[in-house]
């Protein structure tokens, strides 16, 4: 069958990135080029009163310094929030905000300089918590016209009628969960160059989203797309955090403009902890009822823990509570979600865009309803899964689904019910599922333009070269598109010719977010690829005088299925550059039409979802409470898997991130708002060391819509990880832990002190304003 | 990129040399392996105008393994002490060397510089731009204490890995003065606790560490997080010999606490759960680290209990 697409094969580009040929953004160099460093602020919340860098400049080597007044123009990532400024205007929000820019010969005399600008603050009272930005309701880290007090963005959606629903519940339950924030901890730090020439200014950064960049820099500088070119090479990892246009590429082309010089600024780790844009702290509340063991109806509410500005927080807000219907039928859905705002750096999207949270609250809830109700956890999965071909009640579209099998798969394969409530104390073993899209239905700015253009090209030398936008964040993107285009082809994927992610030569995709490039790009190029095979196949036919579809591709030749003859690849190339002329074809991708049509709908629809379920065996040390994940069993629905070896890996990191969420990472702040752990000793990630044996199992669902009938991977294997998780330590230890991380001293303590469960006693007072009320989809309403 | 300040380099080749750069310029800093004071100037903790790497000194880097004892000269590195075939027999010491931060950093990194290394405080190991916002603290930039303000002396946290274990053993040191004299005295006299002024040298060098041989039971207990890479949020070392229990504790002050008692004859349990009420009750570890202090001293106590159940199962004596 398939020469390439399904086998472990390795990536196109291992080869450089082992040797260090691989180019980042860190590698770019220019001549005369300046480095560029940041006076950020020491306050989480402060009126800023005076800026003096007249020593800086007197230093020799410094060339420019810039301020907020320099880019006045609010910009931000989503049109719905255009709250940012590249340098704090007026006031500072957060500790280590940007507050002056400068740009010297050398990196020393950057530091130094920077030492030498003194900046005059009135310090302001600051909020530090989802408690503290809802109480202290004058202290504003914004000033909204459109709510009081720090709300950002308030969500209220109903989906039929909850209240009646509970009524003829036979058994509700309610639970309340704290999911900590945390960071997304990219290898590669953020780089970027900028080099101004003639009417162009290029700037070379490492970024998930070239062509969005490219609009909003153009706000931000204040000049016209066509005279900024963006160039991203590889990118050290990115997990949603290199999405934003973040203050040093802003500064860097600004300060590029005004020296006539390039200037290169790579953030310390540190650094790259104030950018943050990471997981937003969420304090949750779920409401379940059910009738004969079927959910009847789900309320749940979750308060957003934002940080000072916001990035894509209110997509955010709307994924808390968008997925949970994609994996469960839920009749009556209530929603609300309020993001605050707080004097901390900006949160935003990070691996699963918010929806790690609600899944991991709706997982161990479900745990613990199963428990009650004498049922095994897959057991009462079982009873309320949604199916194939299904239409949520918020009109999600679930195309190909194998969740079921996926389910069935992994508590075979752990022995689960033998093990489940029978392992000796300290040892236990959980379980969870979760479902997440292959890419978002609508792109950021709304328009009905494609959302990812490839472009391929076979000249005349017999090289087949492919143009396309995406980018290769580590996730295998060059890759992925490389196997599907030497697939159709029948040629090696490594002679696949790239040209890649140049806002000047190359169309455009709209970037590496919410799990759409292999579907997307994967699309576009599967399209193109054939438009390029019907041309070849066309005149080889004419050529071997043979039906077309008697022939096939295969090892740079195009052959009779009987073997009996064959022409060189190259020679029917250039046959048909003489018959057509110049063989370049366009491939696009644009998904269907959503079918929700009330505010926020534009939120969680895809065109297919993929479907992951998980088992964690842990085992407890009662010495220190460490939890130590002994193996992990996990299945996921990918519809075709494209490179095994990649696909693998990327389930495999999906566990590491799982685990690392549940058990160790939170950012935290002092009461100053000083983050607390600033670097890679002190916040603390697991290590090859606590990593337990993974078996990875794919599910192949083959759906209709997806390139080979591929869908995603890159997020949906989180989600199941950290409530599987934490269901296993109460298998373990009989504690319900309802907040995360898991620390060890949280177990020690609760095991000394026979706590059952640890976690948030109440949620706040927030006051809603009414729902909107959806109509339920034609399907669910019987 | 964090930047080294500039700093002038010396690198001499003998101890003659050495003394003589010292007496030139008193507030050089002495370099080995260099893996905790580079991290810490770059950081702009230690702000060094002068150098001096030991490195080349070759009188400082040796193993002799005696009859009667193990001399180890100071510039050994510790990834070649952890392959040494007799130090691997001394199973604890081997578990606590080979727990040391990574093997990349062990291959650069000394026993003497364990030894002699700065102590650590979450308020402390920070960027010069964290330390400015915090306002600074007692240990650098002459504030208030952050961990406990308003108090006199400097909490950092001494963190040493191999000091527990050597001191659990009864080892000994050598330091080497300006005149070349050898001093010979055991290996807790060179601590303070006092986070600031944490090693007591006089000006000497560390030369030699001696380790003596004879029977005894040894575990270490190391309390972090992560199986690799972190200090000991509580090292706890344990020692049997034939007549006395020896208990060294790091990462819970600002030097290595420790208790050694002779065995007293009648009932050992008894004496044991005696000593780890007492080591519980006297440790006070301050909320500096990463862990709370109550956490570590509970995990020092259950570390304690287990240390004593492998030695009774051990069956050594």
């Amino acid at each position: 069958m398939e020469k390439i697409i399904g086998k472990k094969r390795k990536r196109v580009d291992a080869g450089y990135k082992i040797k260090g040929t691989a180019k980042y953004a860190e590698d770019f160099y220019a001549p005369n080029m300046l480095y560029m460093k940041f006076k950020r602020s020491p306050y989480a919340h402060a009126l800023i009163e005076e800026i003096d860098y007249s020593e800086a400049l007197k230093l020799k080597g410094v060339e420019a310094v810039i301020t907020g007044k320099d880019l006045p123009v609010k910009y931000g990532i989503l049109p719905v929030t255009q709250d940012e400024t590249a340098l704090a205007i007026d006031k500072v929000r957060y500790v280590g905000e940007p507050v002056v820019a400068l740009c010297a010969e050398t990196e020393e005399i950057a530091i130094k300089a920077i030492d030498l600008i003194k900046v005059k603050y009135k310090e302001l009272d600051s909020v530090l918590s989802i408690e503290e930005a809802f109480e202290k309701e004058n202290v504003r880290v914004h000033e909204s016209e459109k709510f009081k007090g720090n709300a950002h963005r308030v969500i209220h959606l109903e989906f039929g009628d909850v209240e009646s629903a509970f009524k003829e519940c036979d058994y509700v339950r309610e639970d309340i969960f704290f999911y900590s924030g945390n960071a997304h901890l990219p290898m590669e730090p953020h780089s970027v160059l900028a080099v101004p020439e003639e009417n162009k200014l290029t700037i070379y950064v490492s970024h998930q989203a070239p062509y969005y960049l490219h609009q909003i820099l153009s706000k931000a500088l204040s000049i016209p797309q066509k005279n900024i070119r963006i160039v991203v090479p590889y990118v050290g990892g990115g997990f949603g955090g290199k999405l934003d246009p973040f203050p040093e590429i802003v500064c860097a082309g600004k300060l590029a403009l005004i020296t006539g010089k390039p200037v290169k600024c790579t953030l310390e780790r540190e650094e790259v902890f104030y950018n943050h844009r990471g997981r937003h702290p969420a304090l949750m509340w779920i409401k379940t009822g059910l009738k004969e063991g079927r959910i009847k109806a789900i309320h749940f509410k979750s308060f957003l823990d934002g940080g000072a500005y916001g990035s894509f927080g209110v997509a955010c807000s709307y994924y808390q509570g968008a997925l949970q219907t994609t994996t469960y039928k839920i009749p009556n859905y209530k929603v609300q979600v309020v993001r605050f705002y707080t004097n901390k750096p900006p949160c935003g999207p990070k691996r699963g865009h918010g929806t790690p949270q609600p899944r991991f609250a709706l997982e161990c809830h479900f745990d613990k309803i199963a428990e009650d109700l004498n049922l095994k956890p897959h057991e009462f999965r079982l009873k309320n899964l949604t199916d194939s071909n299904f239409v949520t009640i918020n009109y999600l579209k679930i195309t190909s689904s194998g969740l079921k099998e996926c389910i069935e798969k992994v508590i075979k394969e752990s022995e689960f019910e033998k093990k489940h409530g029978k392992l000796p104390y300290g040892e236990g073993i959980g379980f969870a599922i979760g479902a997440y899209l292959s890419g978002a239905a609508l792109p950021i700015y709304w328009n009905e333009m494609p959302h990812s253009e490839v472009v391929i090209k076979a000249d005349r030398s017999g090289i087949i070269s492919v143009y396309s936008g995406h980018t290769e964040i580590g996730q295998g993107s060059d890759t992925m598109l490389s196997y599907i285009v030497a697939e159709v082809l029948g040629i090696n994927p490594e002679d696949v010719k790239l040209i890649l992610r140049d806002t000047d030569t190359v169309p455009p995709d709209l970037g590496s977010y919410s799990s759409r490039v292999t579907y997307m790009v994967g699309n576009a190029a599967f399209e193109a690829a054939n438009k390029l095979k019907n041309v070849l196949i066309k005149t080889a036919s004419e050529l071997l005088e043979e039906k077309e579809d008697e022939l096939i591709f295969e090892n740079y030749k195009i052959k009779t299925k009987k073997g009996d003859k064959e022409i060189e690849l190259v020679e029917v190339i250039r046959k048909a550059i003489e018959r057509e002329g110049p063989l370049v074809f366009t491939g696009k991708y644009k998904p269907p039409p959503i079918l929700g049509k009330y505010k926020g709908a534009g939120v969680g629809p895809s065109p297919a979802y993929s479907f992951t379920a998980c088992v964690i065996q842990v085992k407890v040390d009662t010495d220190t409470g460490i939890v130590k994940p002994q193996k992990v069993w996990i299945a996921h629905d990918i519809g075709r898997c494209i490179n095994r070896k990649n696909v693998e890996g990327q389930i495999e990191g999906s566990v590491y991130m799982g685990l690392c969420e549940a058990l160790t990472e939170k950012t935290e702040y002092t009461k100053k708002g000083l983050l607390k752990d600033t670097g890679f000793l002190d916040y603390k990630t697991l290590t090859i060391k606590e990593m337990p044996d993974i078996n990875v199992y794919l599910i192949e669902t083959h759906d209709k819509g997806g390139p080979f009938g591929a869908k995603e991977v890159g997020q949906g294997p989180l989600l199941p990880v950290i409530p599987a998780l934490c269901n296993a330590v109460y298998d373990a230890i009989g504690i319900r832990f309802d907040e995360i991380p898991i620390t060890p001293d949280k177990v020690l303590d609760a095991i000394e002190r026979n706590k059952k469960r640890i976690g948030p006693e109440k949620i706040i007072d927030f006051k809603f304003p009414p729902p909107i009320k959806v109509e339920v989809p034609e399907n669910v309403k019987t | 990129m964090l930047k080294l300040k500039e700093f002038e380099f010396f690198s001499p080749y003998t101890c003659e040399e050495l003394f003589s750069l010292i007496k030139k310029y008193p507030e050089a800093k002495i370099i080995a392996g260099g893996t905790d004071l580079i991290p810490k100037i770059k950081r702009g903790q230690i702000e060094p105008n002068y150098v001096i790497s030991i490195l080349y000194i070759k009188e400082f880097d040796f193993i002799k393994i005696e009859e009667n004892e193990i001399r180890i000269g100071a510039l050994k590195k510790l990834r070649e002490l952890e392959k040494n075939e007799e130090i691997k027999k001394i199973k604890g010491l081997h578990i606590a060397l080979k727990s040391v931060a990574t093997p990349i950093i062990r291959n650069s990194a000394t026993i003497g510089g364990n030894l002699l290394q700065d102590t650590r405080c979450k308020f402390y190991d920070k960027s010069k731009f964290w330390r400015e916002a915090l306002g600074y603290c007692l240990k650098k930039g002459d504030a208030e204490c952050r961990v406990a303000p308003g108090s006199n002396r400097c909490f950092a946290v001494f963190c040493s890995d191999i000091a527990p274990i050597l001191i659990a053993l009864d080892s000994e040191v050598v330091l080497i003065d300006s005149d070349l004299k050898e001093q010979r005295i055991k290996l807790e006299e060179i601590y303070r606790d006092d986070g600031i002024n944490h090693i007591n040298l006089n000006g000497k060098i560390l030369k030699e560490i001696i380790i003596p041989r004879e029977k005894f039971f040894l575990t270490y207990k190391k309390l972090r997080i992560r199986d690799t890479i972190d200090f000991p949020e509580a090292g706890v070392a344990v020692v049997v010999k034939k007549e006395s229990i020896n208990i060294a504790i790091s990462g819970i002050s600002s030097s290595i606490f420790y208790l050694k008692e002779k065995i007293s004859g009648s009932d050992f349990n008894l004496q044991i759960n005696k000593l780890i009420e007492e080591v519980y009750n006297s440790i006070k570890p301050m909320d500096n680290l990463y862990f709370p202090p109550l956490y570590r001293k509970k995990v020092v106590r259950n570390f304690l209990v287990k240390a004593f159940k492998e030695f009774n199962e051990s069956e050594i004596f």
